[in-house]
């Protein structure tokens, strides 16, 4: 009985409750200065009515005209206007129903005194909150502001990790806007997330950033269509690329991305193909066929790749990758013996590469 | 002061002091301001409807005032105790005392604007901020109503507005700052409302049953002012220790005991007092001034988790003050003025054994 008494109660406390966010801060002062006041300004008319009726004897009117005034007040308190005039709509919603035009005159008085000078000098503003500080710096900055996709990504991410419900939706909304790219890999996080309510945001936000990505591949295969020659080559890597953005952004569904995928290596394709030895389209390439699945075929890319040795690290990783999904361990092995020194440099602590732990484990065989 | 101007998050504004204090300063305070904006409408002798007023906005009053202090600004206990203490009086002045509505209304706006008054003056303590700005504008704009509009109306409609406007200047505060978030309090929050009930028939027990019973109600009532400064004391001591307070107030009210007993006579020959109730002034002026030391235990025994205590003390004072001049009297009809010395006596002795029984423990 105890036991599913509590299991009741924080079945309950769970449950999403309705109404405004109750953790979202009640600003005191800042922002918000003019809400309330056309509410303030329309009771303040309707009890000046309910003087005159009280003044022209008409008591009957006047305490119609008040009872009218009251059931007003429920809508006009949904809008929940913030700062000292809201806070004073606020206590004039407690105090109307049984002061009537007193209260106005009580509203009207504070409205003029204002904010106490204390409460002013000492205690508010309230603590400014740090991930709205970020946020609107994050804002402010712009598109073009100069901040790193990386920083970016952080950024966001500690306000999805901390911040309340209103600051999230906010946080996606900045990472979905179109002049930030890099604002796809906090999308993609998102879709993860513990909070429900952050994963349908960002399930909202996400066939927005998915038409817009293909819509980029779309714009580069419109230009690569009528070129030739060297803007040819240039204008067709620049679709692959963004073919590649595509694919794995994450955002795509499966289908769709594996379109994309293989649009793009058949582009890499024939890139390698015409310039010889193009490892970068090689690499590509691989990486490609190795995400649709075609392992003999990716191996072929990346070792050629490899064996050019100019595609750095990561064509390493992936061909080893590669060989792991083949379950060759003896060529893994090798190749793990033949690139040692480079890949003691990529595996040493600190280096925060995406295949780091898994060399750190090779070389220690 | 920061600290009260900066209470926790979720916490509260609590000024035990200032609240128990506030309780017999403040209808004492509205009584006089009151007398005064009659005067000023040119009335004279509406003394006792003016009591009533504030005898029902105390009653429904403090229990809101001590709600809202234990657990922030709430709409809908304000918003019930304004509205029955005005319809109240409303109802007492129109039906029983057969007023007009031009009369009656004004002075049922006035008990509810009373109670705002004294729930806003309560969070203004806790929260530190003084009232005056709000108390001096009501005032003003109290006084020109009465001096305006004239009469009983004008009278009661002064008092009305000065108490709204001053209520309001001093509650809008705590209605934007983020308080009143639950607190965890046992059975929900009925238990400061029993405590500010029982504080109410505390300050009224005493008057009230003895203008029931027919005794001498001005020599009882004046000899409440002998309390006066060592209330406001109390009122403005918030960080002092109860005991050592309740030992400086003892030893300050002996002596303005002592000069009450000194000018004694002086109401008597003002005409306030009647000759024959001299000396049931002298008992009841005896009588007040444990009422501070009273004041300062229950405002100990208030500012704990609890208020059981505290609603105890001040129901027994409540039931001797109410009952134990008519026992007396019932006993030997000479020893009823005696109720008046005794009930504060015997109530400051008890809210005395219940702290120093929590102490000891």
């Amino acid at each position: 009985m105890a036991v599913s008494a509590e299991r009741r109660h924080q079945e309950r406390r769970a449950r999403p409750r309705p109404g405004p966010d109750r953790r979202a801060p009640r600003g005191l002062l800042p922002g918000g200065e003019g809400q309330g006041l056309p509410a303030l300004a329309g009771l303040g008319l309707a009890q000046a009515l309910v003087v005159l009726a009280m003044l022209a004897g008409w008591w009957a009117l006047a305490l119609g005209l008040h009872l009218l005034g009251c059931l007003a007040l429920p809508s006009l308190l949904r809008q929940r206007p913030p700062g000292w005039p809201g806070a004073v709509l606020r206590l004039l919603a407690m105090t109307l129903p049984a002061l009537g035009p007193l209260a106005m005159l009580g509203a009207l008085a504070a409205l003029a005194i204002g904010l106490p000078r204390r409460l002013r000098d000492v205690a508010p503003p309230l603590p400014e909150d740090p991930l709205d500080a970020r946020l609107d710096a994050i804002a402010a900055a712009g598109p073009g502001g100069g901040l790193p996709d990386g920083l970016l990504l952080e950024s966001l991410g500690d306000v999805l990790r901390w911040g309340h419900a209103r600051q999230k939706a906010r946080a996606l909304d900045l990472a979905a806007e179109p002049s930030r790219p890099g604002g796809a890999a906090l999308l993609r996080l998102a879709l993860s997330d513990p909070d429900p309510a952050v994963r349908a945001r960002a399930e909202a936000l996400r066939p927005g950033v998915e038409l817009r990505l293909l819509e980029a591949a779309a714009e580069c295969r419109a230009a690569a269509r009528g070129q030739s020659g060297a803007a040819a080559i240039a204008a067709q890597r620049a679709l692959a690329r963004a073919l590649d953005r595509a694919a794995g952004s994450g955002l795509l569904d499966a289908p769709r991305a594996d379109a994309c995928r293989a649009e793009a290596a058949g582009l890499w394709q024939a890139l390698a193909e015409a310039s010889g030895a193009d490892a970068e389209a090689e690499a590509a390439l691989g990486r490609e066929l190795l995400a649709l699945g075609d392992l003999p075929a990716a191996r072929l890319a990346l070792e050629a790749a490899v064996t050019r040795g100019a595609a750095g690290t990561a064509a390493l990783g992936w061909l080893a990758e590669c060989l792991f999904r083949a379950r060759d361990f003896a060529a893994l092995e090798a190749l793990v013996a033949r690139w040692r020194p480079v890949l003691e440099a990529e595996a040493q602590e600190g280096t925060a590469g995406p295949h780091a732990g898994a060399w750190r484990l090779w070389l220690a065989r | 002061m920061s600290a009260a101007l900066n209470p926790p998050q979720g916490e509260s504004p609590m000024a035990p002091g200032a609240l128990v204090a506030g309780a017999w300063l403040g209808p004492a305070l509205a009584a006089l301001a009151g007398l005064a904006l009659l005067r000023l409408a040119g009335i004279s002798g509406e003394f006792l409807g003016l009591l009533i007023i504030i005898g029902l906005s105390l009653l429904a009053g403090a229990p809101a005032a001590l709600l809202a202090a234990r657990r922030g600004l709430q709409g809908l206990p304000l918003g019930l105790a304004m509205g029955g203490a005005g319809l109240a009086a409303f109802l007492q002045l129109h039906l029983v005392d057969r007023l007009g509505l031009a009369e009656a209304v004004p002075g049922g706006l006035a008990a509810a604007a009373l109670v705002l008054l004294w729930t806003g003056l309560t969070l203004a303590a806790g929260f530190g901020l003084p009232p005056l700005a709000g108390l001096a504008a009501g005032l003003l704009a109290g006084g020109l109503l009465a001096w305006g509009l004239g009469g009983l109306a004008g009278g009661f409609g002064g008092l009305a507005l000065a108490a709204a406007i001053a209520g309001f200047v001093a509650t809008v505060p705590a209605a934007a700052l983020p308080l009143g978030l639950p607190r965890r309090l046992p059975r929900g929050g009925t238990d400061p409302v029993l405590a500010g009930l029982a504080l109410a028939l505390a300050v009224l027990a005493g008057p009230l049953s003895t203008y029931l019973l027919g005794g001498p109600l001005m020599a009882v009532t004046l000899a409440l002012l002998v309390a006066l400064p060592g209330l406001v004391f109390v009122a403005l001591a918030r960080d002092l220790a109860p005991l050592p307070l309740a030992t400086r107030l003892l030893g300050l009210q002996a002596m303005a005991v002592v000069l009450g007993l000194v000018i004694g006579s002086a109401p008597a020959a003002a005409g306030l007092v009647a000759a024959d109730s001299l000396p049931a002034y002298r008992l009841a002026l005896l009588g007040a001034g444990f009422l501070p030391a009273f004041a300062a235990l229950l405002a100990a025994l208030l500012a704990r988790e609890a208020p059981g205590a505290a609603t105890l003390a001040a129901g027994l004072l409540a039931a001797l003050s109410a009952g134990l001049g008519p026992l007396l009297g019932w006993v030997d009809p000479r020893l009823s003025d005696h109720g008046a010395l005794l009930a504060p006596l015997l109530a400051t002795g008890f809210a005395f054994w219940l702290l120093a029984r929590e102490q000891d423990a």
